[in-house]
């Protein structure tokens, strides 16, 4: 069962549990653990992984809930980006120790999905800047984030030279740091 | 000319956090621009750009029910299985008033002159504990002790670094074993700088910054 909890709910949630109240940091988790592991698990591949990373970062979330900034970006960004670096930490060691399996296909781009993009508070523009890409940058910044694909990742599952999926990154990012700013 | 072949600038700061908070960066640049965004508030801030701005993409990602005892397991790491509510709502209470010593009171220092004080690390009363305990004796030398850390999880190791003050690159003093660790760090520890505990791969941090999450920290006091 998950709880909606707006993004206010959760940065008084995470105020909460900088100052050790249990009951905060479990309506964190119940409200927030079914988005977060299905980051981490798009991220991994691997349910064992996904959950590791989950705890890593609920870890984190506990005992450094503190450290949590409003002036810097929203509670939501702060604890998507925690479980993100942590389901990418483990997806890269993983990487180095097993032959990487098939890579998934390309990322889901039905017009429902882009609709979520919109449908979020700030998803509009999101959704107008990476519309001005090319279709093919838009698909690739959209697959590098949610499947958690490194550059070397893309190149191989693209067939293109690692300098040139680098520079097609670079390229994208620039364009929608411009337009994200105008 | 093919793109393999331009040389490669280091991106500007914007466009390396875009592509931390993107996801493509291999394991040590991600590592190192994450400790980065740690200590560095100019990069913090793209970073933080980015993962603002980008969040809307997690609206592709569907949600999934985790493992129902992945909130079993969480709790065990982190001591939260005390069931007694009387003891719970003091140490809420108690806590609160505590709240802004939280990112100080993780270690607890005695002065150079008085090596052989008894010493108590004060923290927020949660289940998390204060952590570790450091001590800087006369000569220099630091010995530190975890005292409410859980061990680190398996195939990972707590390491103690020392960020002088006004250093943006901290130190590396060495992974804590299980028994503590004492260790000759004059040169940086000062009072005014920090020790900091982070979480590595075992045997410690590859690259000499910080890799994993900073889990512990506290400011070097004279007392």
């Amino acid at each position: 069962m998950q709880v909606v909890l707006s993004g206010e709910d959760l940065a008084v949630l995470l105020q909460r549990c900088a100052v050790g109240d249990r009951g905060a940091f479990e309506r964190v988790y119940r409200s927030q653990a079914s988005r977060l592991y299905g980051l981490a698990l798009a991220i991994t591949r691997q349910p064992g992984s996904a959950a590791d990373a989950v705890q890593e970062a609920l870890m984190q979330v506990w005992r450094n809930a503190a450290r949590f900034d409003p002036n810097r970006g929203t509670a939501e960004s702060w604890l998507v980006g925690l479980v993100r670096y942590r389901a990418l930490d483990i997806a890269r060691r993983q990487a180095r120790e097993i032959p990487q399996e098939t890579l998934p296909d390309r990322v889901d781009d039905a017009p429902d999905a882009l609709a979520q993009v919109v449908a979020s508070r700030e998803g509009e523009a999101l959704s107008r800047c990476l519309d001005e890409l090319p279709p093919d940058r838009r698909r690739l910044i959209e697959a590098a984030f949610t499947q958690g694909l490194s550059h070397s990742d893309l190149a191989s599952k693209l067939d293109q030279p690692l300098g040139t999926i680098k520079s097609w990154i670079r390229r994208s990012l620039q364009s929608l740091r411009k337009c994200l700013t105008a | 000319m093919s793109d393999t072949e331009l040389p490669e600038d280091p991106p500007p700061d914007a466009i390396l956090a875009g592509e931390l908070v993107l996801g493509v960066l291999d394991l040590p640049a991600q590592r190192a621009a994450e400790a980065r965004a740690e200590i560095d508030p100019g990069f913090a801030a793209h970073v933080g750009f980015w993962e603002q701005r980008l969040l809307p993409l997690t609206r592709l990602v569907p949600p999934v029910a985790p493992p129902a005892a992945l909130w079993q397991r969480l709790q065990n790491a982190i001591g939260l299985n005390d069931n007694s509510a009387a003891l719970r709502a003091w140490k809420t209470a108690t806590a609160a008033s505590l709240a802004l010593a939280a990112g100080l009171a993780a270690f607890a220092f005695v002065p150079r002159q008085a090596p052989s004080l008894t010493v108590a690390s004060l923290a927020p009363l949660n289940a998390a504990g204060p952590g570790f305990i450091a001590r800087v004796a006369a000569n220099g030398t630091v010995v530190v002790h975890a005292v409410g850390a859980h061990p680190a999880p398996t195939g990972r190791d707590y390491e103690l670094w020392a960020l002088p003050e006004g250093a943006t690159r901290p130190v590396p003093l060495g992974v804590i074993p299980v028994g503590g660790l004492s260790v000759a760090a004059s040169h940086v520890t000062l009072p005014g700088g920090k020790l900091l505990v982070s979480l590595e791969p075992k045997g410690g941090s590859p690259t000499g910054l910080p890799t994993g999450p900073v889990l512990y920290g506290g400011v070097i006091t004279r007392l």
